[in-house]
């Protein structure tokens, strides 16, 4: 499934403007970043309650398909600029970790 | 924020890297949260676009990121190198925060220093010492109290250490 998809399928919010063509490989969900660094790979969806500069380096640094936000969690439009510049896609859910894992099993399996 | 410093002649093929040598230098300004990273990110674009082997670059990625994410967090900032070759990655990751007391402490995995405020944005898991070893061939820490860190690490292109590979912990 491609992340276009996928932000229609959990009616996800876009907070960035570049590209959602890009297939999603898996699912990796967590907020330390050190685990995240050595867990997450190419073209997962990043699942992270984290909203802060440094995940735009990390998701760059995988190549992530996307990050989405959990929880509805408010992000400042610093994180989304840099996210631009890099070509990091960031999306937003109401949903939290759980019911996004449970939502994100349903529609790629 | 980065500067080139020198760039010598290349070529690729079959993702091999050939007669190059490339050096690239980063200031780590503690006061820029927004760059954190972005050495790390730089380098990774680099031998992307050098053609490396794709599992070199996470290992150096991996590496990088936490040397330098440890010089913004525990060292007040301080610099970065990365010096590619035919043979291997080598970075260098230096700051003149208060060092490490005990350096076999901060080898283990779950140790860490790193404040309240610090582990709620997610860092301070103390995965990023053990992290570096496992992702380089060869690594050599020279700190000490007051003397700051100097991280040196290399990752090899070609031959990997002899021990079992895994980005796994």
């Amino acid at each position: 499934m491609k992340v276009d998809n996928l932000v229609r399928e959990l009616k996800l919010e876009r907070l960035t403007e570049n590209d959602i063509d890009r297939e999603i490989t898996d699912v990796y969900i967590g907020d330390l970043l050190s685990v995240v660094m050595s867990r997450c790979e190419e073209g997962n969806v990043w699942v992270t309650v984290q909203t802060h500069m440094n995940i735009v380096s990390v998701a760059d640094l995988n190549d992530v398909a996307c990050i989405i936000i959990a929880g509805g969690t408010q992000v400042e439009d610093s994180l989304i600029q840099k996210a631009d510049e890099c070509g990091v896609c960031i999306l937003s859910s109401e949903m939290e970790s759980y019911e996004l894992a449970w939502k994100l099993h349903e529609v790629l399996k | 924020m980065s500067s080139v410093q020198g760039l010598f002649v290349y070529a690729k093929a079959d993702g091999i890297i050939y007669n190059m040598s490339m050096k690239q230098h980063f200031i780590i300004d503690k006061d820029d949260f927004g760059m954190a990273g972005e050495a790390s990110s730089t380098v990774k674009r680099t031998l992307t676009k050098l053609g490396a082997p794709p599992p070199i670059i996470k290992r150096v990625a991996i590496a990088m990121y936490e040397a330098e994410i440890n010089a913004f967090i525990h060292g007040g900032g301080g610099e970065a190198q990365a010096e590619i070759d035919d043979e291997k990655i080598s970075i260098i990751v230096k700051d003149q925060g208060k060092g490490i007391a005990d350096l076999d402490l901060a080898m283990q995995e779950g140790w860490s220093t790193a404040d309240e405020e610090v582990r709620r944005m997610g860092f301070g898991a103390g995965m990023g010492l053990p992290n570096i070893e496992k992702n380089t061939d060869e690594l050599e820490i020279i700190t000490g109290p007051g003397i700051g860190t100097e991280v040196r690490m290399t990752i090899n292109l070609h031959k990997q250490k002899e021990k079992e590979r895994g980005n796994e912990s």
